[in-house]
């Protein structure tokens, strides 16, 4: 037995070391295109191209659910981006607060009768279609509660445009962002079927008209753990994952995607969360299984301005939320789809890297850290292995995060001052005493809420229809 | 924020659309409380209860401005004395005084007291009364002024030397709002603005440019690099006089502008 608990808790520290190293190696290809990425968008010339005949209009779609309180400000700057031709359709999605009347109130939106849409995907029932021919791109759809992807389903139906950009009713466009993505895009129409954008929290900074004016960091503790957090995710992963093609994620709240292949691929998912994963992983697997070349693009210089949950509760079913959805989708696809040559990179590094290190990752920390600690008990003369182990966790994770830091102060500096790169080296150390535990707890419960068929979206978010909505996977789904 | 000039514009504005006369002093002067700029209503209702006058203070250029419904220059000069013994007595005086009166000094009363605002922040001396000099202001008044709204430092710059040179008056803003706060300030002959502009932008500078212009002189030139058809046609529905995309030419841009003016 003690025998085997070492064993074990020696196998976990060569799982950190596995996992940390794969990390680096991500971060290492990030560091390789960040100048690339630089100089192109250095050399762009944005200002020009945003006013350019030749730049493919876009569709943005913003699901809103209970947002009456922000809606208008929202709308109003996603009204005025910096893009030649672009729409806005926010879709209702049955809210129960006065959504609908205080838009319709504000553009003076009407009913109109005849608005066309297109029946591509399977969308709960559309209630209406309102307008305004003084805002001729802002399109207001009325539906049936459904959820977030259903919502989205109902944006494309109604979208005119071949590309969508599917944004979060809370979160802030900078001026030029669709106009980088559309950048990245145009290098590369035929290939590029999504590209995400850069997103960072709004927490502490100063907003404006619905412009970030002031870039400050959070001051408070949770909002500035995720801050780097996210940096560490986009920038030292997200740049990596898409150099080498291997994105499995572009993110909810900003992503841009060819509306053909997601109508190809079914759509989004219905009445569960992890959509934006879920999409993509369909969008891989179409153009494999049918052998189109393709990529997942990520343009770190568009940036998505959003606001991060600053309490525990809400942080903790966010976090439960993402690791029922991750779950989810590599129970549903990721286990049919991995280790087959027939995927390439996809399936031969992505979604093991995914499975092992960020579905599996909860039950292999806290089981090797407890068969460490058992084993210390009972034998104390290598204790040191306990010690190893979380030593090299730190440290590790620490590099990293300085590595992601160091993108950031390379490529963007949107934190000028020193005092706040001192501060995010800081909590680039403190998230390894506590806030990183605390996450792989949350998402074992995410799981275990999965596992007990608990499919609602959490708090703060809309509740999804629990009935037959996960059972049935439209047929278009199933032949994707 | 100061309320005296937009304050002054809206009494000018009055007076001279009722083709009365009205005196302005605009006075260098300590910081005034609320409750001073109060004293100083009170203490002058009761000393010359049968002319109006207006009170407005501000604060960051420290000065104060007395307009005078009705009043010509000579009693505007009066006024003035009385006004200058008062901030004496109280030790709230700190510089000159520049008295005028509309439209003895000046044609146009909103020019004339942009020109004075300018004027007093140039006076030497303490206390002495100096009479708005409408001769040197006239050869200024010719001068065209211009607001140059952009978000691009470099056209900026070089529009603004450029414009210069040829004889205009040009004022810069980097944004939308700033552009609005410069307007209110100095209600240019014309605007030159960019469409996609920081905070606020070219769609809604313009109608906020109509709204606070009620009788509408300002031209608006919309000099951009968009190229929609869409953006052309709104920008005209806006009330854009012309519309020049980038990238320009500085000698067809100062053309448009001429032929506009003139």
């Amino acid at each position: 037995m003690r025998d085997f608990l070492l064993y074990y808790g020696i196998f976990a520290v060569y799982y950190v070391i596995a996992i940390n190293s794969l990390y680096f190696i991500i971060m290492m290809f990030s560091f390789k295109s960040i100048v690339g990425i630089l100089k192109s968008s250095i050399y762009s010339r944005f200002q020009a191209l945003s006013g350019s005949e030749q730049v493919p209009p876009i569709s943005i779609l913003v699901p809103a659910y209970n947002e009456e309180l922000t809606i208008i400000e929202n709308v109003r700057s996603l009204l005025s981006l910096n893009y030649p031709r672009y729409e806005v359709i926010v879709i209702n999605d049955g809210s129960k607060d006065d959504t609908l009347q205080v838009l319709t109130r504000e553009f003076k939106l009407e009913a109109s009768a005849n608005m066309p849409v297109q029946p591509l995907l399977q969308t709960s029932n559309i209630r209406g279609i309102y307008h305004n021919p003084a805002f001729p791109n802002l399109y207001l759809i009325d539906k049936e509660n459904g959820g977030k992807a259903d919502s989205l389903n109902a944006g494309i139906n109604v979208a005119h445009y071949p590309l969508i950009a599917s944004i979060d009713a809370d979160s802030l466009l900078e001026k030029d962002a669709l106009i980088r993505i559309a950048k990245v895009y145009m290098e590369n129409p035929d290939e590029t079927v999504a590209i995400g954008g850069d997103i960072r929290i709004a927490n502490g900074c100063k907003i404006e008209d619905g412009v970030v004016s002031d870039i400050r960091l959070p001051d408070k503790f949770l909002p500035m753990m995720q801050s780097v957090e996210y940096l560490k995710a986009f920038l030292g992963g997200r740049i990596g994952w898409s150099a080498i093609n291997g994105l499995i994620i572009v993110s909810g709240a900003f992503g841009v995607f060819r509306k053909d292949y997601v109508i190809k691929v079914g759509g989004y998912r219905e009445g569960y969360p992890g959509e934006d994963m879920n999409i993509i992983i369909k969008l891989h697997k179409y153009m494999l299984e049918n052998k189109l070349p393709y990529r997942v693009a990520f343009c770190p210089d568009a940036v998505c301005w959003t606001q991060a949950p600053d309490s525990f509760r809400i942080l903790g079913s966010q976090r439960r939320r993402w690791g029922r959805g991750n779950l989810k989708n590599m129970i549903e696809y990721g286990k049919n789809m991995v280790l087959r040559p027939k995927y390439k990179l996809f399936g031969m590094l992505t979604l093991p890297f995914n499975i092992l290190f960020e579905t599996l990752n909860p039950y292999f920390r806290i089981t090797g850290l407890l068969a460490l600690i058992g084993y210390t008990l009972m034998d104390m003369t290598n204790a040191n292995v306990l010690l190893l182990y979380g030593l090299l966790n730190i440290i590790y994770g620490i590099l990293l995060g300085v590595g992601a830091l160091l993108l950031e102060e390379i490529a963007f500096r949107r934190y000028p001052r020193i005092r706040d790169i001192v501060k995010m080296l800081f909590y680039t150390i403190l998230m390894f005493f506590g806030y990183r535990q605390v996450g792989v707890i949350w998402r074992f419960l995410g799981h275990i809420e999965y596992l007990s068929n608990n499919n609602s979206w959490g708090t703060m978010t809309r509740k999804s229809w629990q009935a037959e909505g996960n059972k049935n996977i439209s047929s278009l789904e199933a032949r994707g | 924020m100061s309320n005296l000039v937009p304050a002054f514009y809206q009494l000018l504005g009055e007076m001279e659309a009722s083709q009365t006369s009205c005196g302005v002093i605009l006075v260098t002067c300590k910081n005034l409380s609320k409750e001073g700029l109060e004293a100083i209503k009170v203490a002058f209702e009761t000393d010359t209860p049968d002319v109006t006058a207006h009170y407005e203070y501000d604060k960051t250029k420290n000065i104060l401005g007395v307009g005078l419904e009705g009043q010509k220059l000579s009693d505007t000069h009066f006024h003035a004395l009385r006004v200058k013994d008062y901030l004496l007595e109280k030790h709230l005086l700190s510089g000159s005084m520049l008295i005028a009166s509309f439209p003895e000094s000046s044609r146009s009363s909103r020019q004339m007291l942009m020109r004075m605002m300018q004027d007093i922040k140039e006076l030497e001396g303490f206390g002495e009364i100096h009479i708005y000099d409408p001769v040197t202001a006239d050869g200024q008044e010719d001068q065209t002024s211009i607001l140059l709204v952009n978000s691009d430092q470099t056209v900026n710059e070089f529009l603004t030397i450029y414009l210069q040179r040829k004889g205009y008056q040009v004022n810069v803003a980097s944004d939308g709002m700033e552009g609005m706060q410069k307007f209110q300030e100095m209600m240019p002959d014309l605007v030159i603005t960019d469409l996609n502009l920081p905070v606020i932008n070219g769609y809604q500078l313009m109608e906020r440019i109509k709204r606070t212009e009620k009788d509408y002189t300002s031209k608006i030139v919309i000099l951009t690099d968009k190229r929609l058809e869409e953006d052309v046609q709104k920008s005209f529905a806006l009330g854009a006089s012309d519309y020049i995309t980038k990238p320009f030419s500085p000698v067809e841009l100062e053309a448009r502008v001429k032929r506009l003016i003139s």
